[in-house]
């Protein structure tokens, strides 16, 4: 009896050899580039390193280090001022945006087109496209504009207040295009007979937004506000190229300040160690996000 | 004279003209929210055009940046901090753009980055896309399971490898290969776009078995069932991520900063960033941006209509 399980087991492992085959490739990218790396990072968090080597077991003194260092609560509170200032900036618009374009029944075709362009500059473009914009003297697009309105030129990313929005505006402005188009084309895949039945039962616009277009899409939009969250906890690039934490580290992000650590100071061990606790609260949200999405489900 | 006019063509006859007139501009709302009926309404006219309003303030936003970018490259220096300020250049002269081609070198930073941007389109498409094939068609035993994790790992955020990945480049563990100054590394991260796997995943879902199930009769290999049937059904979808894994790694910055410092191998969105600091004057620094986006551009007017179509992820579930 033993023996058949065994025997039926290799012959389905036999079948199943080809698909196995074409799914490796696939399968080691992954093992190497997310899931040994993550594990080594939980690892290596607990020991003392120099320069990349290991030398020896630390316990938690990486993560002492870390939460005591005294730039850490600053950046911790100016990534959460990203996130939150994002979901208004970054996530409300192209939603807003989708919703009107499928409205739309004239030029559909340019105005989806010129709304994409900016997804097809690159990042480190755009970054540098906001940072002539944000130019404090009278060469940047922003102060050209208020001069002409008759006021003085303003120092933009230079005033520490205001510094993470302006970069989120920049963020907002290149990313919100691909994410429109995602929208439109889930809204366009909404059957049509929903909204005339709900029109048939006297149902106004807001209704039916509510009615039928809400439950439809509350499972891409619930899916891209998670990515969108966890993606700007995590941001490092555009902060160090727009303008590198400053000014004064108003701008800081945990995403840069690992970055730090990690390639710049030459401590690695902490690097690795802010890391982790940055994975904790990616894990929270996604904890958060597969709970709420099986809400979503059973609503639908 | 003209009152007598209007009574002989009569207040209903105007009214219904109006409402052909209207019926036409409205001929068919039948893609969103708001149908044929409702633009009967004034109300719902206004609301119209209050929309049509808004879609033209974004385009703005969206436009004028850009336009202003291009605007800048082809004014003089000079010209940049006169008094009063001025948006459009006297003259544009395009002879700017080629003297600056040949200063900067971006032959050598094209060429390069061509070859990493096409071949992460290729691993993207065959390792990813054989992937989400498996996962879709064959589906072995226990590729539930890798589907599961592969949801999971989509929205694991990336900063927390940064370390391990770093030195895992620099010495391979298979081989001990130092993958420093090439670009093995970004394609090795582009085969586990598990995003794309779970897309890919979907759209295979939904071409018809049929056709498969013949070919198979027919004795065709799994191999050549995804060549021949599975990438022209799906070729919508596989464009469009095709070239947005183009347009990521064209303009890519973070991993080519920490693994390519051989000149030679340089590529453009490293070069980008160094504008920053350069001594280059503004108008070439902004024309030399543009110089980052024109393979993009033509990309994307080659292929608009794939992009355009959009990829409908609504039906992605875990």
């Amino acid at each position: 009896m033993k023996r058949g399980i065994f025997a039926s087991a290799v012959r389905r492992l036999k079948s199943d050899s080809g698909a196995w085959l074409l799914i490796i490739p696939a399968l080691l990218c992954i093992y190497f580039s997310i899931i040994r790396p993550q594990l080594l990072a939980f690892i290596w968090s607990f020991c003392s390193m120099k320069g990349y080597t290991i030398t020896g077991f630390a316990g938690l003194d990486n993560f002492k280090v870390v939460l005591t260092d005294t730039l850490f609560l600053k950046t911790f509170f100016n990534t959460l001022k990203y996130v939150m200032y994002s979901a208004v900036i970054g996530f409300i618009p192209p939603i807003i945006v989708a919703l009107i374009m499928n409205e739309l029944i004239h030029f559909r075709k340019i105005i989806r087109v010129i709304i994409y362009l900016p997804s097809i500059m690159p990042a480190v473009a755009v970054s540098l496209l906001w940072y002539f914009m944000y130019y404090p003297d009278q060469t940047g697009l922003l102060n050209v504009l208020i001069i002409k309105l008759g006021g003085n030129p303003y120092t933009w990313l230079q005033d520490g207040r205001f510094t993470i929005l302006y970069i989120v505006v920049s963020m907002a402005w290149s990313a919100s295009g691909a994410t429109v188009i995602y929208y439109f084309s889930a809204l366009q895949g909404i059957n049509r007979e929903l909204y005339e039945a709900a029109v048939m039962d006297g149902a106004g616009v807001l209704y039916r937004l509510r009615v039928v277009t809400l439950p439809y899409m509350s499972g891409i939009l619930l899916l891209f506000f998670v990515r969108h969250l966890i993606g700007v906890f995590n941001i490092m690039e555009q902060p160090m190229q727009m303008t590198n934490g400053g000014p004064n580290n108003a701008s800081v992000t945990l995403g840069l300040l690992n970055y730090r650590y990690a390639f710049e100071d030459g401590h690695p061990q902490y690097a690795l160690a802010l890391s982790v606790i940055m994975f904790i609260f990616g894990l929270i949200a996604t904890v958060g996000y597969f709970r709420l999405n099986k809400k979503v489900e059973e609503n639908r | 004279m003209k009152k007598a006019s209007d009574v002989l063509i009569g207040r209903d006859k105007k009214e219904k003209r109006k409402n052909i007139r209207r019926s036409y501009l409205f001929q068919n709302m039948n893609k969103g929210v708001l149908t044929n009926a409702d633009m009967k309404q004034k109300k719902y006219i206004v609301f119209y055009s209050v929309l049509v309003l808004i879609i033209i303030i974004c385009e703005l936003i969206v436009l004028v940046p850009s336009v202003w970018m291009i605007l800048m490259g082809f004014k003089d220096s000079s010209e940049l901090y006169q008094t009063p300020v001025t948006f459009f250049p006297k003259e544009i002269n395009l002879s700017k753009l080629w003297k600056l081609w040949k200063q900067m070198n971006f032959i050598k930073y094209y060429i390069n980055t061509f070859i990493m941007a096409i071949g992460a389109v290729a691993v993207d498409i065959v390792v990813c896309g054989f992937a989400g094939y498996v996962l879709s068609r064959l589906k072995p035993k226990g590729s539930g399971i890798i589907f599961k994790i592969c949801f999971w790992l989509m929205i694991l955020p990336g900063t927390g490898r940064l370390v391990p990945l770093y030195k895992m480049f620099i010495n391979f563990p298979i081989g001990h290969v130092n993958m420093m100054n090439t670009y093995l590394p970004i394609w090795i991260m582009t085969g586990s776009a598990v995003f794309d796997i779970i897309l890919f995943k979907t759209t295979f879902d939904n071409i018809s078995n049929s056709l498969i199930e013949a070919s198979k009769i027919d004795g065709a290999s799994n191999i050549r069932i995804f060549f021949q049937i599975i990438i022209p059904l799906g070729m919508p979808v596989l464009i469009t991520q095709g070239i947005f894994t183009f347009n990521y790694q064209f303009g890519s910055f973070f991993w080519p900063m920490l693994l390519i410092k051989d000149q030679s191998k340089m590529v453009l969105g490293l070069q980008i960033y160094k504008l920053k600091d350069s001594s280059m004057s503004m108008d070439f620094r902004m024309l030399a941006m543009l110089f980052s986006i024109l393979p993009q551009l033509l990309v994307f007017a080659l292929f608009q209509k794939y992009i355009m179509g959009g990829v409908n992820i609504g039906g992605v579930k875990g």
